[in-house]
Order: C-alpha cells, then sequence, then structure tokens
C-alpha cells in the first residue's frame, strides 16, 4: 500500500457512503411503506483477508450475498453480505412479517437480490457523482454460500473497501457488510480519486 | 460473433420469449419486439419514436423511470421484483389485452447498453413471473389458515382446561361433603342399625369416588392434562401400606395378599406415590374381585437403569378364574372389559385398566398381562423412578446377623417369602408347615437353638394360638420369644396374644420394616421390649420412630364452603387441633392480624376457590407484608379440587408450600401438618 | 448586510463543501461552523444574531432536528435548513412543521445558493 487516506480523506469517503446509505434508505422507504434507517458504524480500507476476520463468521457460516461487478477506472466486485438468518430476517421484516420463515425461501433470493441492487446502486451512484468515475456495473447476482467459499474468489493481494451497514427497522435491527472487493491497482486509483476530490474541496475552499 | 448478420440478430431479439424495449438519453423508444405488441394495445411500430411515459401508464415518477434514468446517466443495472412493485404496467395475457383482471405480474430489468456514437441507451427487460406470484400467494395464504388453525387449537385447548378444571371444582366439593359428613357421622354415638346404614352409606360413596376419580382422571389423560409429581419417598414403606390396606377386602373373601419386596434394595426413591399407589390399588383391586380362593402376591423389583435411573417392575399374580387369551391383547383398550358379562357380575367402568396403562406410560413404563383360563393372571408392570439423596438410615443388618429363627406357616408361598427376606437379614431360617411338626423340630433338636418363633394364626388342625399354648406348656420351651402374624385384626387380639405369651404380633402382609423392628426389639431384649404394652405391634413400632406431633398449635382454617368448613373442621379436631375459621381470604388476613399472639396461628389451611379474595391472592398478600402485623412466613397448605397440570406450580408460585386435593383424606392432613409444623426439627 | 451563517455538520468535507459555496455566492457572510450539536451550542448565545442555519440531520448525539429544537429556545434564526440524503416521512413532517427547509444530499450549488440568497 502506497499512500493511506489522510483523515480527512477518509472523512471524505465517509461522506460519500453515508449519502449513498442515506439515498438507499429513501429508495428501500418507499419499496416497502416502512420506516428503513441505515447507517454505517464502520469503513475501512484493508487487505481483503483482513476483512475476511473483521466479519467474525466460522468458515462454515451460511450466507446470502448480493453481488456486483464493476471495471473501468478501477475493477473489482461489490459484495452486501448477510449471515442466512439474517437475510431472511431482513426479508420477513420488509415484507410485513407475513410469512413464517421456512416458506420464504423461495422468494428470499429475489427480494434479497432487489434490496441488495438499491444498496449497492446507491453506493456506486454516489462515488460516481462525487469521484466522477467511469466504471461499469453489472447486473446483481445472488450469491449463497459459506463464507469460507465466497472469499476464496479473489487473490490473497486483494484489498477491501469495508463498510459495515446497520438497517434499523421497526420490529428488529439487521447487521450487513459492504465490501467493495479490488486488486491492488484499482484500489490505487480508487483512493487517488477521492484525494483529487478532496484536494479540489480544500483547494477551492482556500481561494 | 459481432459477424452476424443484423437480420439474424434482430430476429433472435424480436422472438424473445421475454419483452424488450429499448429506450434513449431522453427515454423515447429505439426498439421493441414481438413479446410487448403481443402484450400490450400497441402494434411494434406504434412504439418506436414515442416516449416511453406516454405509451405506458404508470411509468411516470416510478421506480422503473428512475432505474432507467440511473442507467442512463450512471450506467447503473436495476432489478426490480414483482414483489416491491405492486403496480405492473399495462401488458396482459395473450388473448385478455386491455383487460384489468388480466394484468401480468412483472419482473424488470433494465440496464445500459450503452451505443457505438456515445449517446447512452437503455434496454428494459420484462419477464411473465404471474406463475410464481401464483406460488407466493398460496404460500401466504397456507400460512393464514396455518395461524388460524393454531389459534384455534390453542382455544380448543384451554376451553377443555377450563371445562376439566370446573368439572373437577364442582363434583369434588360435593363428593367432599358426603364423605367428610358420613366420616363425622359415624364417630358420633349411633345404634347398631344406624351405624350398619352409616357404612352402607360410606362404601357407596367411597364406589362413586373412584368412580368419579376413575372418569375425571380418564379425560385428563385424554386432554394430555395430567401430570406426574417427583416427590422422595420410601418406597418400600409405601407398598406395604397400599397392600396393607388392600389385604382388607381380601380378608373378607378368605383370600392372603402377600407383598415380596425383597426385591428392593434402596428405601428412598422420586417418583409419583399417589399414581403408583392408584396402579397397584387398580391391579390387585381386580385380583381381589376375581379370584374367589388362594392367594394374591404382589412382588416387586427395582434395578438400576442404563442412564442412572430406578426400573420398578412390579408383578402381582393371583390364582383367579383368569382370562381368555385373545382378550389380553385389548384388556388395557378404555372401555373394554372381558365381556359383558363382567360388567354385570363385576361391576366396573372398564376405564381402570385403561388407567393403568396410561399412567405407566407416563412414568415411562408398561403393562402387560398373561393368564391362564381357569388357573390365573399376572399382571406385569414396570415404571422408571429417580435415585433420591434422601436416603434414609438403613439400620445396621449386624443385628440380626447369625440369628436362626423358626417360621410355622401352612401357607408354601408365606413361608418362601418370609425366608427369602430373613436370609436378606443374615438370618438362618427353618420352616415348619404346621403346629405339629414344629413341635417335633423344637423338641428333638436341642442344637436348634431359635432366637425366635414366627408362627402364623390361621393354620388348619392346629392353629397359631393353639400352638403358642403347647409351646410354653414345654417347660423347655416356654421362655422362647414368639412373634403372631395374623390375617385377622380384632379388637382385643393384643391382649389375648399378650396373654397367651406372645412377645409381638403383627398383621399380615407384614411390612419388611416392621418385622425387621419387631425382631430387633424383641432380641435386644431391653427397655423397648418391656415398655411394649402389652405387646409388641406395629403401632408401637410406629410411635417409637416417629416425632409425636404438636397438638398444641392453632390453625386457622380459609374456607368458604359450608359444609367444606365443617369436614375439615372435624378432621382437624379430631386430631387434636385448635381450629379457627375464615370464610375467605380478606377475613383470613383481617384474622392474622387481629391474631392473639399468645396462642399465634402455625399453619393455614387455604382453600383455593373463594369469593372476594382467593387462596392464591390471600397468599400473595400475607408473603409480601411486610410491616409486622401478619406473620409472613407461616407455612400455608393449599386445599383444591384441581389437581392438574399446572395446579401444583401455581399453589407454590403464589408462596403456597404444599398443597392438598379434595376430598380431604385426614390421614394426608395429619402428614402434612407434622411436616410443615415440624419443618424446624427437621432442619438441620 | 453582512449575514452570519452557521454550518453544522459531521462530515469536515461535506462543511467544506458547503463553505465553498457560500464563499461563491456569499463571500462576505460570516460563517461559524460546528462538528456536531454540542459543540454547535457552545458557539451560540441569544446575541449570537445568526441569519441562516445550515444543519445535517444524520449526526452522532443531537440529530439536526433536535439541534434546531434547541437553537429555538435560545435564538431565533429566519432561516434555516435541513440537510439529509434520506427524507423519511415522519421527519419531513417534523421538519416542515417547524419551519425548517428541507435540502437533499447530495447538495448541488444551486440549490444551496438559491435558499441562501432567498
Amino acid at each position: 500500500m502506497k499512500d493511506e487516506l489522510s483523515p480527512l480523506e477518509i472523512d471524505a469517503l465517509t461522506e460519500i457512503f453515508n449519502i449513498g446509505i442515506g439515498r438507499a434508505a429513501n429508495s428501500l422507504n418507499k419499496m416497502v411503506s416502512q420506516t428503513v434507517d441505515l447507517s454505517i458504524p464502520e469503513i475501512e480500507i484493508l487487505p481483503n483477508k483482513d476483512a475476511r476476520l473483521k466479519l467474525n463468521f466460522a468458515e462454515t457460516t451460511e450466507i446470502s450475498a448480493v453481488s456486483q461487478r464493476f471495471e473501468g477506472d478501477f475493477k473489482g466486485q461489490a459484495l452486501l453480505i448477510f449471515t442466512k438468518e439474517s437475510g431472511l430476517q431482513l426479508v420477513s421484516s420488509l415484507l410485513g412479517n407475513k410469512i413464517p420463515l421456512d416458506a420464504l425461501s423461495e422468494l428470499e433470493q429475489d427480494s434479497l437480490v432487489e434490496i441488495g441492487n438499491v444498496i449497492l446502486n446507491a453506493c456506486f451512484g454516489t462515488v460516481i457523482n462525487f469521484l466522477k468515475s467511469k466504471i461499469t456495473i453489472e447486473m446483481p447476482e445472488f450469491i449463497q454460500d459459506q463464507i469460507g467459499n465466497v472469499f476464496v474468489y479473489s487473490s490473497e493481494n486483494d484489498w477491501s473497501l469495508y463498510i459495515k451497514v446497520k438497517f434499523a427497522l421497526p420490529s428488529d435491527n439487521v447487521e450487513g457488510f459492504i465490501s467493495f472487493v479490488m486488486d491492488i491497482t484499482s484500489l490505487e486509483i480508487f483512493q487517488e480519486s477521492v484525494k483529487r476530490f478532496v484536494f479540489g474541496i480544500t483547494h477551492n475552499a482556500a481561494n | 460473433m459481432k459477424n452476424l448478420s443484423s437480420e439474424i440478430l434482430f430476429n433472435s431479439l424480436n422472438k424473445l420469449n421475454v419483452g424488450i424495449i429499448i429506450i434513449d438519453q431522453n427515454s423515447n423508444v429505439v426498439f421493441s419486439n414481438d413479446w410487448i405488441s403481443q402484450h400490450s394495445v400497441y402494434q411494434q411500430e406504434e412504439c418506436v419514436g414515442k416516449f416511453i411515459g406516454d405509451l405506458f401508464e404508470g411509468y411516470n415518477h416510478s421506480r422503473l423511470s428512475d432505474a432507467c434514468q440511473n442507467a442512463l446517466t450512471l450506467g447503473l443495472p436495476t432489478k426490480l421484483s414483482n414483489t416491491f412493485n405492486s403496480h405492473p404496467l399495462p401488458f396482459y395475457h395473450k388473448n385478455y389485452i386491455g383487460n384489468a383482471e388480466y394484468l401480468i405480474h412483472q419482473q424488470i430489468s433494465v440496464k445500459n447498453i450503452g451505443s457505438g456514437d456515445g449517446n447512452s441507451l437503455c434496454e428494459i427487460l420484462i419477464d411473465n413471473v404471474s406463475s410464481s406470484y401464483r406460488k407466493e400467494q398460496m404460500l401466504k395464504k397456507l400460512a393464514d389458515e396455518n395461524k388460524q388453525q393454531q389459534v384455534k387449537a390453542e382455544m380448543a385447548n384451554s376451553a377443555k382446561s377450563q371445562f376439566l378444571a370446573n368439572m373437577s371444582h364442582e363434583i369434588r366439593t360435593p363428593m367432599n361433603g358426603v364423605l367428610g359428613m358420613l366420616e363425622l357421622l359415624s364417630s358420633t354415638t349411633l345404634t347398631k342399625e344406624q351405624q350398619h346404614f352409616s357404612n352402607l352409606a360410606k362404601t357407596s360413596a367411597d364406589t362413586l369416588l373412584h368412580l368419579i376419580n376413575d372418569i375425571l382422571d380418564f379425560s385428563k389423560i385424554e386432554a394430555g392434562k395430567l401430570e406426574v409429581e417427583l416427590i422422595d419417598f420410601d418406597l418400600r414403606s409405601h407398598l406395604g401400606d397400599i397392600v396393607q390396606a388392600l389385604s382388607i377386602k381380601a380378608k373378607e373373601k378368605h383370600i392372603e395378599v402377600i407383598l415380596d419386596d425383597t426385591g428392593i434394595d434402596q428405601n428412598m426413591v422420586v417418583g409419583d406415590p399417589g399414581r403408583l399407589r392408584q396402579i397397584i390399588t387398580n391391579l390387585v383391586g381386580n385380583a381381589i374381585k376375581f379370584t374367589h380362593q388362594g392367594e394374591i402376591i404382589v412382588k416387586a423389583i427395582l434395578t438400576q437403569t442404563m442412564n442412572s435411573k430406578l426400573n420398578l417392575e412390579v408383578m402381582i399374580s393371583d390364582t383367579g378364574i383368569g382370562i381368555p387369551k385373545e382378550k389380553c391383547l385389548t384388556l388395557f383398550d378404555p372401555f373394554t372389559q372381558v365381556d359383558a358379562s363382567t360388567t354385570r357380575e363385576f361391576g366396573g367402568t372398564g376405564l381402570g385398566l385403561s388407567i393403568v396403562k396410561q399412567l405407566c406410560r407416563l412414568m415411562k413404563g408398561d403393562v402387560f398381562v398373561t393368564s391362564k383360563e381357569g388357573k390365573g393372571s399376572v399382571f406385569n408392570f414396570n415404571v422408571i423412578l429417580d435415585e433420591s439423596d434422601k436416603q434414609s438410615a438403613m439400620l445396621p443388618l449386624a443385628n440380626l446377623h447369625g440369628c436362626k429363627i423358626l417360621v410355622v406357616d401352612d401357607n408354601a408361598t408365606n413361608r418362601q417369602m418370609i425366608n427369602k427376606q430373613l436370609s436378606l437379614w443374615g438370618v438362618a431360617v427353618i420352616e415348619a408347615a404346621d403346629g405339629i411338626q414344629a413341635l417335633d423340630i423344637l423338641e428333638s433338636n436341642d442344637e436348634h437353638n431359635f432366637d425366635l418363633i414366627i408362627i402364623d394364626m390361621q393354620m388348619p388342625k392346629m392353629s397359631g394360638d393353639m400352638l403358642c399354648k403347647k409351646i410354653k406348656e414345654n417347660p423347655n420351651l416356654k421362655t422362647m420369644k414368639l412373634i403372631m402374624l395374623t390375617s385377622m385384626g380384632q379388637r382385643g387380639d393384643a391382649k389375648y396374644f399378650a396373654e397367651l405369651g406372645f412377645s409381638a404380633y403383627l398383621i399380615k402382609p407384614v411390612i419388611s420394616s416392621d418385622l425387621y423392628h419387631t425382631m430387633e426389639i424383641i432380641l435386644d431384649n431391653g427397655g423397648a421390649l418391656e415398655k411394649a404394652s402389652p405387646l409388641v405391634t406395629k403401632h408401637y413400632i410406629s410411635s417409637l420412630k416417629k416425632v409425636v406431633p404438636n397438638n398444641e398449635g392453632k390453625i386457622l382454617l380459609v374456607e368458604d364452603n359450608r359444609i367444606n368448613q365443617q369436614v375439615a373442621l372435624g378432621v382437624l379436631k379430631r386430631l387434636g387441633y385448635q381450629v379457627e375459621i375464615a370464610g375467605n381470604g380478606l377475613k383470613a388476613l383481617e384474622a392474622l392480624k387481629n391474631e392473639d399472639k399468645n396462642q399465634p396461628f402455625e399453619l393455614i389451611f387455604m382453600d383455593c376457590q373463594m369469593p372476594e379474595m382467593d387462596g392464591y391472592q390471600a397468599t400473595q398478600a400475607i408473603r409480601s407484608s411486610s410491616d409486622g402485623t401478619i406473620n409472613s412466613t407461616i407455612p400455608i397448605i393449599a386445599m383444591t379440587a384441581n389437581t392438574m397440570k399446572g395446579d401444583k406450580e401455581k399453589c407454590l408460585s403464589v408462596g403456597m408450600n404444599d398443597y392438598i386435593s379434595k376430598p380431604i383424606d385426614h390421614k394426608v392432613v395429619e402428614y402434612k401438618i407434622t411436616k410443615w409444623l415440624n419443618q424446624d426439627l427437621n432442619e438441620e | 448586510m453582512n449575514k452570519i451563517i452557521l454550518v453544522v455538520d459531521d462530515s469536515m468535507v461535506s462543511r467544506m463543501m458547503i463553505k465553498e459555496i457560500i464563499k461563491n455566492h456569499q463571500p462576505e457572510a460570516q460563517i461559524i461552523e460546528a462538528a456536531n450539536g454540542e459543540k454547535a451550542l457552545e458557539q451560540v448565545n441569544q446575541d449570537s444574531g445568526i441569519d441562516i442555519a445550515l444543519i445535517d440531520y444524520n449526526m452522532p448525539g443531537l440529530t439536526g432536528l433536535e439541534l434546531f429544537n434547541e437553537l429555538e429556545a435560545i435564538i431565533d434564526i429566519p432561516k434555516r435548513a435541513l440537510l439529509t440524503a434520506n427524507i423519511q416521512d415522519d421527519i419531513r413532517d417534523k421538519t416542515l412543521a417547524a419551519g425548517v427547509t428541507f435540502l437533499n444530499k447530495p447538495i448541488t450549488e444551486d440549490v444551496v445558493a438559491s435558499f441562501i440568497n432567498s
């Protein structure tokens, strides 16, 4: 890792994703006519294997995840990860808790993909808007597997923009994790764009 | 593949089984395929060039239009499911175009497909998901129905419980009155005729109570509401009590009831003594009913199971009329008896054995029968008990070890039984089948210095008392210590046998511990033997063992029903206690507040169902009292007509110490009072 | 003539962006900035003479709406705006009821400019 981001740059990154998540909450609100609050308690850039550790799941934990690949200025994969239970809980909650959990699996996949899509899109959107990035983004895919297998796809040298997301719903709280996984070159380009953005503001403000 | 002719590409896109619309940066339609025209009001040519919001109602301000904007300006792909989009675009099932009832449920994907010349294009893909939607709806419906069923079942269940509780109470209350009053009546001065009528009434009432209990039990079992207790109790003593109580009936028919508990090596166990009594009483009761001569043997064995529990196996064999083989299996089904004539001849509801089976099952065991018509039957049941950590002190066996005893009884089984038990205690036993044989043995051999002779009373040719006289006439033998075992207990027996020269007399069937203590006392030849007047009996032994109950205590009886008041009052007064009555919870609290401090209440008998303030509320009030005007730790025993699952917990959870069920049994009352009044003495 | 403008947002970058816009459209304005509600209250009293307040909704400690409530007890601010990405119905209703304007995040120069100039 060449240059770490400065506190101000981390501040910018946080604000960008906060706004993204806020807009996602807004969209989810409209979708389910329920109060949905999203917040980001944690945001960090670290090597992928450290991000994996941060998740604190046993190797065999079943997870449900939505993935969207992207390429262009930087390339990688965006993941929204839940434990299988949290995923079911989130979907059940958003569907008004009317369907018993064991009958939910049929719908779970489609619903979770849509929800994940809304959130990841919102994040992509603010990143593109603020950082003026040029990236193309793929359709969302559903992954259900043990956590150990999900993190195997990427190489040891990949890095993660790791974001913890809290969903506050009227009935309960659910926790999910967003990870923008990129190789080191992409990460450096990404960080460059953040620095440029912050420089632009401070530079202008100074004038 | 870029070389594929545009015609091929066009056709493949056109003929796709999903709808495709492509719009440009201004949201004007650039392409729409066959599917679109087949499922909408438009022909293909009609769409091109038009603003999509004008073509399809509901597009403007929808999530779809947001998604298209996102795709066009930011390149973001979006998936829109049917679940979160309740207003589908106007696409219909073929043949029903324009019919709002036939709108298709849609799943829509939106993505940016770019274009060579730098203009953004957005592709909208529409998939028909009506069939999965139907599945979804069905699932929801099933879930709802399921929930409704659950609620219904729960309501029915609690209605059942309520009914059983009410019925229990309604029935038991007057029964308590009838039995209680008859009991009190018989203890007053009656003419012989009156006593006779009173006895008949009591027998009928007992039978009625028995039937009612059977029916109520059966209902509870059916409703799954019967619970099994876990109490520490003395197994051997309990079996002895049960069998003794049953033998009274058997004696009237001149049938012996023999208890063989040599297979039990632990005294204290944990289980439900009440239900155990119910099972044995039922089976032995049946045996007595269907046996006209001979004997009934109750043999009990206690073994360890693999998971540190205790398996109690009891075999009840009789020499009765037997049961046909085919009937053996269905015997334990409810409402069956061997045949209709049995009911007429022997009575009964046909519920007894099925309840026995259910009770055994409740206690993780089972019951079965083997029988030979004309010869007799063997009922065999087992239940699982728990180990008790309250092992009562097993008396040292050293005392009897090495003793020599002569047993005289015409009944071979009896002799063998006693022999077996005495051998376990290390005693050497010689048997004699009648008086003549006994005298032969005694007179012939001086080596046989017997420490004790046990003599049965009822023997043909020479009865036990005659044998005793003969022994006492013999100068060599007259110092021999004799124990009399008799089936019939009559008034005046003690004096009679004492005068004959017996040191002790016990009533069959004998409990091993009674036999043991009797032998102990006699062989000890000390103060205990002297004090036994006129001789050692079961009662004498009991009095040595038990702590004398403190009959000076004052008891508060809280009961609203006047008849029940009288019944309980009678029982308590007969036991020698002073009693004050309060008609409901409120009055009870007042009585406690105003009690005479020189003679405070030591215990409360509290009815559960009362007006104004019931037993539970009153108990809670007493327990939570902290201003010192009421003794908040006074022992409270509940009297309840309900004996269902959860009742015990309810009593205990509000702070009651114990409970007895109505109709109240004076022995149980005595036991409970003794237990709770002597609590201090029992604690170490 | 010189307006006094209160800017409260936990993101420094966000404050910088707002300040930049203000500088572009009202260069003479005096800016009081704070990173959260508590710090904002420390700097404000009844004599502060604040004309415009731009406050972020989502902050640690007091939310933007709560901060507006607290300020109301101290000082009268004629122009008040709440900045947020998430416009939930109940918050929107409370905001409008309090007479506070709603500004969406990400903020655009036009929207902020027209607000402070109105």
